[in-house]
């Protein structure tokens, strides 16, 4: 009778960790996700969340290709190659004659250090300045 | 007695009529391109930009425009409006009077302007619908960064619509300024010419 009874306790037990552990799980997957890809500036501000740049379906499919939902807020190059037109015609890097419509996440990035594309060939100090956001 | 009392009420009236008139007459005259130009003529080629606005500006092909002070000054109420309106009289006058345009840093000087110098009451006492419209088509990509801003309204954390709107009103106004500043030659024919003349 006592053994029976220690095996009742150690079965509810091991069933309450497996539940504590189940429901840990997503937490600590989502904590770790919004860690790993958190966003800044004005975009944090504006509370984007992540269905607001990547339109797939699924979170395993999301991928950077997202220029379309960039645009749905930025309009297009044009705009912004106004929006950058205080740099001048040698460091307008949204008036590149070479790239004129590339993925915006190829210097943009929101989870990680953002780049400058142009300095791969352009190495003037002007160029060499410029934060991208 | 009743005379006087009648000639005093009609004279009250009509002195009223006058300066209620003349005075909006007043602020209109002033608060457009030729008066505003007559100081910021100073500034240079920046009124130019707003002319060659498609939206706001001269250049709008419906023929919309608006005028220095549609921006430029809060619409939050009478008193704020005509208030600044003399603040910025003096400051400006002021200014032009007694600093040298060529010493300015312009493209700096937007992020300043911006901030002081563009109200969203301005901007909301046109396009007011436009939180309306949010609150209706919340799941639009557009009207939940709109719904954000009513949010962050009167907070630590507010936001003004040239925080996202930075370039609205001003065709081109960053090239412009850079340009303005920009002596180095614009063409192969001005770069010869450069040349040339560093060789003699």
């Amino acid at each position: 009778m006592k053994t029976l009874t220690m095996r009742i306790i150690i079965s509810f037990f091991v069933l309450g960790l497996i539940f504590l552990w189940a429901s840990d799980v997503p937490q600590n997957t989502a904590t770790s996700n919004n860690h790993q890809y958190a966003i800044d500036g004005i975009h944090k501000k504006l509370s984007l969340g992540c269905k607001e740049c990547h339109r797939e379906l699924k979170q395993e499919d999301y991928s950077s290709a997202m220029k379309e939902t960039c645009l749905t807020c930025h309009e297009n190059y044009e705009k912004l190659k106004e929006r950058t037109g205080h740099l001048g015609h040698n460091n307008n890097v949204h008036a590149s004659p070479h790239f004129t419509n590339i993925d915006c996440d190829i210097c943009h990035k929101s989870h990680k250090p953002s780049q400058n594309l142009c300095l791969q060939c352009h190495g003037q100090q002007t160029m060499k300045q410029l934060i991208v956001k | 007695m009743r005379k006087i009392l009648l000639l005093t009420v009609i004279a009250t009236f009509f002195a009223s009529m006058i300066l209620i008139w003349g005075g909006h007459k007043v602020v209109k005259v002033t608060g457009d391109a030729p008066f505003c130009g007559s100081c910021h003529a100073w500034d240079g080629l920046i009124a130019k930009t707003h002319l060659d606005d498609p939206v706001h500006g001269a250049a709008n092909p419906k023929g919309v425009q608006a005028s220095c002070t549609d921006c430029h000054l809060p619409h939050s109420s009478l008193i704020a409006y005509l208030g600044q309106k003399a603040i910025n009289g003096f400051s400006e006058g002021w200014t032009v009077l007694t600093k040298d345009p060529t010493k300015k840093d312009w493209l700096a000087n937007r992020e300043h302007a911006r901030k002081f110098y563009t109200y969203d009451s301005s901007c909301l006492n046109c396009h007011q619908s436009l939180l309306d419209q949010a609150v209706q088509t919340k799941d639009e990509p557009m009207s939940k960064m709109h719904l954000k801003y009513a949010e962050l309204k009167n907070t630590k954390e507010a936001m003004q619509c040239t925080d996202c709107h930075k370039f609205v009103g001003h065709k081109e106004l960053g090239l412009t300024l850079f340009q303005q500043n920009d002596k180095r030659p614009k063409t192969w024919e001005e770069w010869d010419k450069e040349r040339l003349e560093k060789k003699k």
